[in-house]
């Protein structure tokens, strides 16, 4: 049964900073394809979530990060060889050199994530001991896919009073409900597995817990805490949900979602 | 002392969030409630057949505590599993039945209760009635997979319909032929359980650990026959289904002016009010030693933001207007944050005698 389609594709080449809105994406049991390959860690960071993130100095969530290779990035190579074996077979991902990014300060300086410059301007500006981590595997807080839904966010900002950008919740895939009367679908889903596109299966796992970064402003990093207040008061803390990768598969914007 | 037992001490049992994995209609008139703790809280929730989560429950007088015990067993169902029955009138067990759904989170406490295995070999003799059964299908499922005991097990229910775990029993009762025998009791067939019957359904079982859950009347007809047919040196162990009486709900003095204390023992005593905003209202709220600013605050009844209670999430930050409090950690705070005088309250404590206000409304 089709419950929905994927609005909008959005992947955070660094964690805690800006997303990029994508137009298609392989998504692996990692999740999508080059999403928070690259961390920052603080030295004097929690040892059981050591990362720096808008938590810790909310403009970073106004930096840039771009892959160097662009369209590289998104789909295995000769994806459709893998596919033809049988299904389930998974691709060769793409090789180290390009998941290379560049970030853009919200001064407007852009450099390698690797260089010493880059960290060094960080450091300065955050005022700590911090480290670029990266992994090619997905550095997610929970789980590899996020999916949050424009009802959920227009009826967020109804019941706060406040325009509230779709961005704050950092999701993966935004999605339109066909449900039109539940602006929450998505927590009904908790225990479903959802298609999406033609091959991709995931499992919804659990709604998803949150934290300050909802309170930033993703365009001016202003905070407005009555927005978590909201959400922690009514909706048991959580808004969206989290998903695990059954079957991994491309994605595109328009993509159905079907109820399995 | 580990820290989570001095936090109990200080604010009453703490509570811990549970997601509800898949909720089952067993009966007309009672659910099974799958509950998966968090992640990081799974070892907190280890327990042993025959105990009991208490989960707080939204109502509108103020959250109300009632107590469910377990009818899954660690050692035979992956999930812990809770069943509720419906109660005429009753305002946990319909909310359970009506609101409880999938994915919805719920806080309980940790696995609590004395209704459980003595360590010896002696056989089982348990008599439930009615949603009675499901901390006895824990310790029925616990002793035939874990040990070699002997089971019998005699299930009184108004109906056949009124049956809960009917298939679970009928199963068990094949695969552990001749060491499992569940005798059913349908008031409607043959009236109410009488003492002959336990008599007669007990013959036999004299050596055996008996336990009993149900309604009252039935436990103690149970309890009176059972302790006279077995004689004093027999092990009957019973747990009482019953709700706790309703908290006294604390009026919420609406003045800004805090109360003022009584005269001070030891500089913290200063503190035993605070001044709170929320929602452009102003609290006085009472605050015990060793409470933090949110204990204190959700334990007199104020609805305060808060998710984590660990300093992680900053959903409990609020300005401090004035006074001083140490924080047993800042990690959801920025420079921003303590630049603008923001704390956490689930972290902060009182540290000087100043009197302190804490804003929410930020
Ligand atoms: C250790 C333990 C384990 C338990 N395990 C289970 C279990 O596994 N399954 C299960 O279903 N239950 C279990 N119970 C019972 C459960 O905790 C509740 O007591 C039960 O669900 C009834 O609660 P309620 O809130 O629905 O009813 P309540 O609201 O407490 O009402 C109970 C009765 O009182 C009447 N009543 C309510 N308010 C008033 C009032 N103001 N004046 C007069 N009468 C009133 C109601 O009409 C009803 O008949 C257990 C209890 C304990 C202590
Ligand atoms: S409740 Fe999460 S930081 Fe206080």
């Amino acid at each position: 049964m089709k419950i929905g389609t994927i609005e909008s594709i959005w992947r955070y080449p660094v964690k805690g900073m800006r997303g990029e809105e994508i137009s298609h994406v392989y998504t692996g049991f990692a999740g999508l394809m080059g999403d928070r390959v690259y961390g920052v860690i603080a030295a004097d960071g929690d040892p059981a979530f050591p990362w720096h993130t808008g938590r810790d100095q909310e403009e970073f969530v106004l930096y840039e990060a771009s892959f160097r290779s662009g369209d590289a990035l998104l789909m295995p190579e000769n994806l459709d060889a893998f596919e033809g074996l049988a299904p389930g077979i998974k691709p060769v991902d793409p090789s180290a050199e390009a998941f290379k990014v560049d970030v853009k300060t919200p001064g407007g300086a852009t450099n390698d994530i690797d260089s010493p410059e880059f960290l060094a301007d960080l450091q300065e500006t955050a005022g700590r001991s911090l480290k670029v981590h990266m992994t090619q595997k997905g550095q997610h807080d929970c789980r590899p896919v996020s999916i949050f839904s424009l009802s959920a966010a227009a009826k967020l900002g109804e019941e706060v009073g406040m325009e509230i950008d779709k961005r704050r919740f950092r999701a993966n895939f935004y999605v339109e409900w066909e449900n039109q009367d539940d602006p929450y679908y998505e927590f009904s889903l908790v225990g479903k597995n959802l298609k999406i596109g033609e091959r991709l299966e995931v499992a919804v796992i659990e709604r998803d817990p949150r934290c300050k970064m909802i309170t930033l402003d993703p365009d001016t990093s202003e905070e407005s805490p009555k927005l978590l207040q909201h959400v922690s008061r009514n909706h048991g803390g959580d808004a969206g949900v989290f998903a695990a990768v059954l079957q991994e598969g491309r994605v595109k914007k328009g993509d159905p979602i079907f109820l399995t | 002392m580990n820290d989570r037992q001095e936090d109990e001490d200080a604010a009453g049992p703490s509570y811990h969030r549970l997601t509800v994995r898949a909720v089952r209609d067993e009966t007309a008139d009672a659910k099974s409630f799958v509950l998966i703790p968090e992640r990081h809280e799974t070892a907190l929730y280890r327990y042993r057949p025959g105990q009991f989560l208490s989960f707080r429950i939204p109502h509108e007088v103020g959250p109300i505590v009632r107590s469910y015990s377990l009818s899954s067993a660690p050692g035979t169902d992956p999930d812990m599993t809770v069943c509720v029955k419906r109660v005429v009138g009753g305002r946990g067990s319909n909310w359970f039945n009506d609101h409880l759904r999938t994915g919805a989170r719920i806080e309980a406490t940790r696995p609590a209760g004395r209704f459980v295995l003595r360590d010896n070999d002696k056989p089982l003799l348990l008599i439930a009635g009615g949603s009675g059964i499901t901390p006895c299908i824990s310790l029925i499922k616990q002793a035939l997979a874990e040990t070699g005991r002997r089971v019998k097990l005699i299930y009184a229910n108004q109906n056949a319909a009124s049956v809960i775990y009917r298939a679970t029993l009928d199963l068990l009762e094949s695969r552990f032929d001749g060491r499992f025998t569940c005798q059913h009791w349908l008031d409607d067939d043959r009236g109410f359980l009488t003492a002959d019957d336990v008599m007669a359904a007990a013959e036999g079982w004299e050596c055996a650990d008996s336990y009993i859950c149900g309604p009252a009347p039935l436990m103690d007809m149970t309890e009176e026959t059972l302790g006279r047919q077995f004689g004093g040196d027999a092990v009957i162990l019973t747990e009482r289904f019953l709700s706790p009486d309703d908290p006294v709900q604390p009026a919420v003095p609406a003045s800004a002016e805090p109360v003022p204390a009584p005269a001070a023992a030891s500089p913290f005593v200063q503190h035993a009010w605070f001044r709170l905003s929320l929602d452009g209202e102003d609290h006085s709220v009472p605050i015990a030693e060793g409470q933090t600013l949110l204990q204190a605050a959700l334990a007199f009844g104020v609805d305060v933001p808060s998710s984590c209670t660990e300093g992680h999430c900053g959903t409990c930050m609020a300005q401090l207007r004035s006074g001083e409090v140490t924080m047993a950690s800042t990690r959801a705070l920025s420079k921003r944050n303590i630049a603008r005088g923001y704390v956490l309250a689930c972290q902060s404590t009182p540290s000087s005698t100043a009197e302190i206000w804490l804003d929410f409304d930020l």
